[in-house]
């Protein structure tokens, strides 16, 4: 059960890839519908066997033994591909040329083929169409016509093989009856969640009911997972309301669902719902999986319509149509639909439930459509011709950039880059995945006999299967631990891809503001907002996970559930940080002169001299600029909340790490070192020594940039701790006292550019102002409660000298001495009326101050206790002498 | 002659009051829910309880007005011991609302927009226990709706129930009585 509590968890959170689970579940036998460990160790190894291939497949060696990405590969890699990009572009834009010269720029004229699909005229086709049954890879070559090629013979294949005689079903019915057929794990749960016992179940393979339940769920969710969670938290303490609204967020979330779905029920369902429960839920679940496949179907043509067309409705109105949509789709199988809607990723699927309650009067076909549009209207501005783009800026304008418009749509533009998955293959149980072409917008991909053009965002989901599928099957795989941490680098891998993705656009905004200066800004800024889509997908796709994360902390589950999701939970973090790191090295790139995108007449067009300097700094400072800048990302005010409190958090923790460092003798320039990046091993460590230290030094200091902790919030943290060192303070001081230091040189800071920005007749006003500032900054400190030596001590460290001295002087008039007895006095005076002084820390401050001190006493006790026991055994302490341990305080 | 215009008059009466307020012809009814736990609610009149709906122990649902319907879920909840401070759920309802909006979020992306807290209200002492009830209104796609949850402690049992209310903002004059009826009447039957 907890196992699969467990699956259910993850997949409310993930839609599960249905390809690898249909794969998998096909390579049981029928019978007996339960999976023995043999089967299940049997599949384990073969997943693992073909894991390995991938994730050693040429020109992947850029992974370590322990799964991360090695940065010095990325830059070899970069090298190759900055090469192939310049010969790509080059070759792609004397086409462009060509092409322009002979036909016009946009709505090129189609030819139907004998069974109806079109394809575009102007396409060669070099392979025959024979050849769709052995794919082949090929990285090299006549790039764009080959990838123009594949597809066309795509959309073709994928006509000639679909199945002339697919039953017209009624989507959601088959669903629906394979789910209760089903016996196999997560269809009991689903069972249950149906109402229907085991006794009116029929016994299946259950295969299908595992997709559809998942797919099922993401739409419905369980409520008795939700509540189920919320009381298997048993750590949440009654008597804390506190954590009583974060505990039931769960059955609020499931409770909300049902609720909003049960506002749509028919009149049948609700005639049913009072006798026939159970026939009542069959009919609302049915409902919500039809609306799903209209709305994947929808979803994939607008994905993949190259050409749209305007007609006119009878009502007066407009509807955009495609105008060649990919033939295949039309006559998809109720399953083969299923099989894409859960390519398409948790993120969209989520969506789906509110156009579900909020459209049951309409389609999912029209859902998608809105949806779609808003989604990735920025990136379909980009690779289709004769869209918003034209509209917006006009045809002349479209003349101008579609030389680089053509680099940029990625004719072949990344397939260097992508040289790694071009060829690859997955097989499972006899099928394969094999990449036959990529872009970083379309990827064409053998599936299981037919040949596929999908965007590349839906393509990498279906790369992710095999970890998908690996989850699901994971609970019951004996000793599956060589196979997680192979999935885990094939999902690392892809993740990195998308983020390739991400900087590739990035670098595409770069060339055509660098090419045409102002004119280019708008498309500049379109590109742009492609990376920032791809920046908000892994975004959502980190908080998705983060909340699997969090829902496993808390549940009581086995080790190794939690060890998963922690796998899950840094894989998606990972993802900032390497798109971080592409943007740094095209940064590095760009900075050093090398212009990978410009051919020669175009570099000679552009000499250094004449370079917008403004600009590269632009590009220097996006490089070197760890932490995405929220509000270039479009994030909510919740979102950024998120990320905001998410570094005050980190800030505290670099400030605890410092003071632990510092405790074991560490010195500020090896903690700063180490916190920033920046530390080398000593020459003279052995190999495994340098090894333990890289990979630590590495991780914190990628763990605190990935948290958005810029590099002079870092110092700030550090400095702070110092400072509190050389004011010899409390070691272990709570966050607030520490917090207030910096607060108050901002305080001081501020005061004094006052003073020093005063005309004469202001002087003496600004004096008396910064004078009062110092009184209310000593007061604070008293109030935080330094004692008056650490305040002198304070006052006279290089801390504050910018804040408050010149040439060694007190600024204002003042003097060190009458300083120095000023504090004296006005701390004796504090302590006299402690009533007039209060601690102006909330009381929810308070709180959280005395559970720090206690925490670190308790610390503090345990080395003290462990002491004791190691002289115990040493024979230098006598046990029935206990330890003196430190006092736990009571209240403050 | 006057004897029918009085008869009509008065079946005129009838229909109104019988239209006007569906809540005024409700019906007492008790429900055992999962666990054993049992209660008592008005259903008003028009309203279908069905006990397994998406196997939800119980919900209470209105016809179709405007389209959509109003509802009423019971879910039996957690049996710890709970101690609640009503101060403290007021003081953390932010809590509450950062999780509806992350919820807002998730299903209708930037189309979801939350149109008004409804603060937390809590009450330690009551004839059916202790009652602590909060929400929000919200727009998503085509929709308004106002979404209430009741947490509700049984006096004697100190076991925990828990209701959702939906009610769709575009039709609510029609259903809202009806709604707050078999909130106000929901207790915990036996205790």
């Amino acid at each position: 059960m907890v196992k699969q509590l467990l699956v259910l968890i993850l997949m409310v959170q993930v839609v599960v890839g249905p390809v690898s689970l249909r794969a998998l579940a096909q390579s049981q036998p029928a019978s007996p519908p339960e999976m023995s460990a043999e089967m299940a160790e049997e599949l384990g190894n073969a997943l693992a066997a073909n894991l390995k291939a991938l994730v050693e497949a040429p020109g992947t060696g850029c992974w370590d033994n322990n799964g991360n990405f090695r940065e010095e590969c990325l830059s070899k890699e970069d090298r190759a591909f900055y090469q192939a990009l310049k010969e790509m572009g080059d070759a792609a834009e004397k086409e462009a040329q060509a092409r322009d010269a002979s036909q016009p720029p946009v709505g090129s004229p189609r030819i139907s083929t004998p069974d109806g699909c079109e394809v575009s005229s102007s396409i060669a086709l070099p392979m025959p169409i024979a050849t769709v049954t052995e794919p082949q890879a090929s990285a090299t070559g006549a790039a764009p016509s080959l990838v123009q090629s594949v597809e066309a013979i795509a959309d073709k294949a994928a006509c000639e093989e679909h199945d002339a005689t697919v039953k017209k079903e009624s989507c959601g019915e088959v669903i629906w009856e394979e789910m209760t057929s089903g016996v196999l794990g997560l269809g009991k749960d689903l069972l249950a969640w149906t109402g229907i016992t085991e006794k009116d179940d029929k016994t299946g393979t259950g295969c299908l009911s595992k997709i559809a339940s998942h797919l099922f769920d993401s739409v419905t969710g369980l409520f008795q997972l939700g509540w189920s969670a919320a009381k298997a938290a048993g750590s949440w303490v009654a008597d804390k309301a506190a954590g009583f609204w974060d505990w039931v967020t769960g059955a609020e979330d499931k409770a909300s669902d049902n609720a909003a779905m049960l506002s749509t029920m028919t009149q049948e369902e609700a005639k049913h719902a009072e006798k026939d429960p159970k026939e009542a839920s069959k009919n609302i679940g049915s409902r919500a999986i039809e609306f799903l496949k209209d709305f994947a179907k929808q979803w994939m043509v607008e994905a993949t319509c190259t050409e749209w067309e305007s007609i006119d409705l009878s009502d007066g109105t407009k509807e955009r149509v495609c105008k060649n949509p990919p033939c295949a789709l039309d006559n998809m199988s109720c399953r083969e639909t299923l099989n894409f809607v859960c390519s398409m990723g948790g993120e969209v699927l989520g969506m789906a439930l509110g156009g579900f309650v909020g459209k049951s009067a309409k389609s999912g076909l029209t859902f998608a459509k809105g949806l779609f549009r808003k989604a990735d209207g920025a990136l379909k501005d980009l690779v289709i011709p004769g869209s918003g783009l034209i509209k917006g800026s006009g045809k002349a304008l479209l003349k101008t950039l579609r030389p680089a418009l053509k680099v940029a749509e990625g004719s072949l533009w990344s397939l260097s880059h992508f040289s790694s998955l071009v060829g690859l293959s997955i097989r499972f149980s006899g099928k394969t995945i094999k990449v036959l072409a990529a872009t970083p917008l379309k990827m064409v991909m053998w599936i299981d006999g037919k040949v596929w053009s999908l965007p590349s965002k839906s393509a990498t989901f279906l790369f992710r299967l095999p970890y998908r599928a690996a989850k699901a099957v994971w609970g019951e795989l004996p000793g599956t631990s060589a196979v997680n941490d192979l999935v885990g680098k094939a999902a690392r891998k892809i993740s990195a891809v998308g983020s390739m993705l991400a900087g590739e656009e990035a670098e595409a905004s770069l060339r055509v503001i660098e090419k045409y200066g102002a004119k280019g800004q708008t498309t500049g800024a379109k590109f742009r907002a492609a990376r920032v889509a791809a920046y908000r997908e892994a975004y959502a796709e980190s908080k998705a996970y983060k909340q699997v994360y969090e829902a496993a902390k808390n549940a009581t589950l086995a080790n190794p559930a939690k060890k998963e999701l922690l796998a899950a939970e840094k894989a998606a973090r990972e993802t900032y940080e390497r798109s971080v790191r592409i943007r740094k090295s095209v940064g590095s790139r760009l900075k050093t002169g090398e212009h990978p995108f410009l051919n020669k007449a175009e570099r000679d067009a552009l000499p250094p001299a004449n370079l917008n300097k403004e600009s590269w700094l632009n590009v220097q400072k996006e490089a070197t600029s760890y932490a995405p800048d929220p509000s270039a990302l479009g994030e909510t005010r919740d979102q950024r909340k998120y990320q905001d409190d998410n570094a005050k958090k980190v800030e505290a923790n670099v400030r605890t790490e410092v003071a632990r460092l510092m405790s074991q003798g560490a010195s500020k320039v090896e903690i700063e070192q180490k916190l920033k990046g920046l530390a080398h091993p000593n020459k003279d460590a052995k190999p495994s020594e340098i090894k333990a230290f890289q990979k630590y030094f590495s991780q914190d200091a990628r763990a605190i940039h990935s948290a958005g902790l810029k590099p002079d919030q870092v110092q700030r943290a550090i400095d702070d701790v110092f400072v509190a060192k050389e004011l010899k303070l409390k070691p272990d001081m709570p966050y607030d006292d520490w917090k207030v230091i910096p607060e108050i040189k901002e305080e001081l800071r501020s005061a004094r550019a006052g003073l020093d920005a005063a005309k004469d007749g202001e002087k003496q006003a600004k004096q008396i102002e910064f004078k009062k500032k110092l009184e209310e900054v000593l007061m604070k400190l008293y109030s935080y409660e330094y004692t008056k030596e650490q305040v002198q001590a304070l006052l006279k460290s290089d801390y504050l000298t910018s804040e408050i001295k010149k040439d060694g002087n007190w600024i204002a008039g003042l003097s060190e001495a009458d300083v120095s007895k000023s504090v004296d006095m006005k701390f004796d005076e504090y302590a006299k009326d402690k009533a007039k002084h209060p601690h102006p820390l909330t009381e929810k401050q308070k709180e959280e101050r005395i559970k720090e001190e206690k925490r670190v006493i308790n610390r503090k006790n345990h080395e003290i206790q462990e002491n004791w026991l190691k002289k115990i055994r040493e024979g230098k302490a006598d046990p029935k002498v206990p330890p003196k341990y430190l006092e736990i305080p009571k209240e403050h | 002659m006057g004897l029918f215009r009085g008869m009509l008059t008065l079946a005129a009466i009838f229909e109104l009051l019988c239209i006007g307020s569906v809540s005024a012809q409700a019906a007492e009814r008790v429900f055992e829910i999962n666990n054993g736990h049992r209660v008592r609610i008005e259903v008003p009149k028009g309203w279908t309880a069905s006990q397994g709906l998406l196997n939800i122990p119980l919900t209470i649902f209105s016809p179709i007005v405007g389209g959509r319907r109003a509802s009423v879920s019971v879910y039996d909840g957690a049996t710890n011991e709970l101690q609640l401070d009503p101060k403290e759920m007021a003081a953390h309802q932010d809590q509450y609302q950062a999780g509806r909006q992350e919820w807002l979020t998730k299903n209708f992306g930037k189309d979801g927009e939350v149109l008004k807290w409804i603060p937390y209200q809590g009450e330690l002492h009551t004839p059916r226990g202790e009652v602590h009830t909060i929400g929000f209104q919200y727009r998503g796609i085509d929709l308004r709706a106002e979404d209430r949850s009741m947490y509700l402690i049984c006096p004697k049992s100190r076991a925990m129930i828990y209701l959702k209310s939906f009610l769709s903002l575009s039709h609510e004059k029609e259903l809202r009585d009806s709604l707050s009826k078999i909130l106000t009447s929901f207790q915990c039957e036996g205790e």
